[in-house]
């Protein structure tokens, strides 16, 4: 943006005006290191100035309603502290949106495996424990030799049993982390909901009491 | 403490009273600070004024441009932007549903009061 030329004779810079420009100037460089950006706003207030001067008012009365430099300076660095945080908070809502969207499909991926494991351990732990307890009533002619694997009946049984006991223990898991799933999206959609019911939520900051108020009601 | 209650809630809305104003006419930071000042409940530090400017055009809410001026030195101009025409909007409603609920609070109260 480019400034104008400044306007001649009109204004005539007040030492008080001066003074209370350089300390401004003092004040926004303790927070402020864009020297830039210090110089558009003392700009800015010597133009305030300027500009009640020449309605009639006087610099002193101005410079009161403007507050002390470093209050000024202050306010400044406020705004410039929310910018900021916006902009973080913003960075920190899209990480944790991306974060989500990651979670549930690493989720879901966890859950697909489980589930997978658990059918196929619950198939061959039942296959196993049937095949130990029938396959030494079958006679040996019906059998396929691939199928005597020549292993005791108990090791099959144990290992049968510890399949499904797998199946199980996933089973659970998966039932488990499902309600979770469920319920985590339910508390998420009744949050929103609560938000949306208030419209005056971070309009206005409320102010947080620095006195009980019971005891100021008593006083 | 009702001081503070009532500076707080000036404060907090300021940003309504100035992009309301913005949206009457273009005009520069001083004309702002004195239209809020005529409204004796409005009437803000002025100090406080010119930051709420300076964030309302770093978020794009605002476009300033230097001018010449009468006075002595340039002066920025600001004028409202497509998206501080939006805020605007969205402050509008919001005010009307916050000061409806409020009235009817603070109604409500009263005519228990006078009741009783």
């Amino acid at each position: 943006m480019t400034k104008p030329k400044r306007s001649s004779g009109a204004w005539l810079r007040s030492p008080l005006a001066s003074a209370y420009l350089q300390s401004l100037r003092r004040e926004l460089a303790t927070w402020c290191r864009d020297p830039d950006e210090i110089e558009v706003i003392v700009q800015e207030i010597e133009s305030h100035l300027a500009e009640a001067r020449h309605s009639g008012e006087s610099v002193a009365s101005a410079i009161r309603l403007l507050g002390p430099p470093r209050e000024l300076a202050e306010s400044y660095a406020v705004v410039s502290f929310e910018s900021r945080r916006s902009r973080s908070s913003q960075l920190a809502a899209a990480w944790a949106s991306a974060s989500r969207v990651a979670q549930t499909a690493a989720a879901g991926i966890m859950i697909a495996l489980a589930a997978g494991t658990s059918v196929l351990s619950f198939v061959l732990g039942l296959g196993a424990i049937l095949g130990a307890v029938v396959l030494p009533f079958v006679p040996a002619r019906l059998l396929e030799p691939t199928l005597r694997l020549g292993l005791p009946q108990l090791v099959v049984l144990l290992a049968g049993a510890l399949l499904l006991t797998l199946a199980f223990a996933l089973g659970r898991w998966l039932v488990h982390h499902l309600r979770l799933l469920r319920r985590g999206r339910a508390t998420q959609t009744r949050a929103d909901a609560a938000r949306d019911r208030h419209p005056a939520a971070g309009l206005i900051p409320f102010p947080k009491p620095t006195v009980d108020p019971e005891e100021e009601l008593r006083s | 403490m009702t001081d503070d209650w009532n500076a707080q809630v000036r404060r907090g809305l300021l940003e309504l009273c100035v992009l309301s104003i913005l949206d009457r006419e273009t005009t520069h930071g001083y004309r702002i600070v004195t239209r809020l000042a005529a409204c004796e409940p409005l009437a803000a530090n002025e100090g406080t004024v010119y930051p709420i400017l300076r964030r309302l055009r770093k978020r794009s809410l605002l476009d300033a441009t230097w001018e010449e001026s009468p006075a002595g030195p340039p002066r920025q101009v600001y004028r409202l932007t497509r998206s501080g025409r939006l805020r605007l909007d969205a402050l509008r409603q919001q005010w009307r549903d916050l000061s409806l609920a409020v009235d009817q609070l603070v109604d409500d109260r009263e005519a228990r009061e006078a009741a009783t």
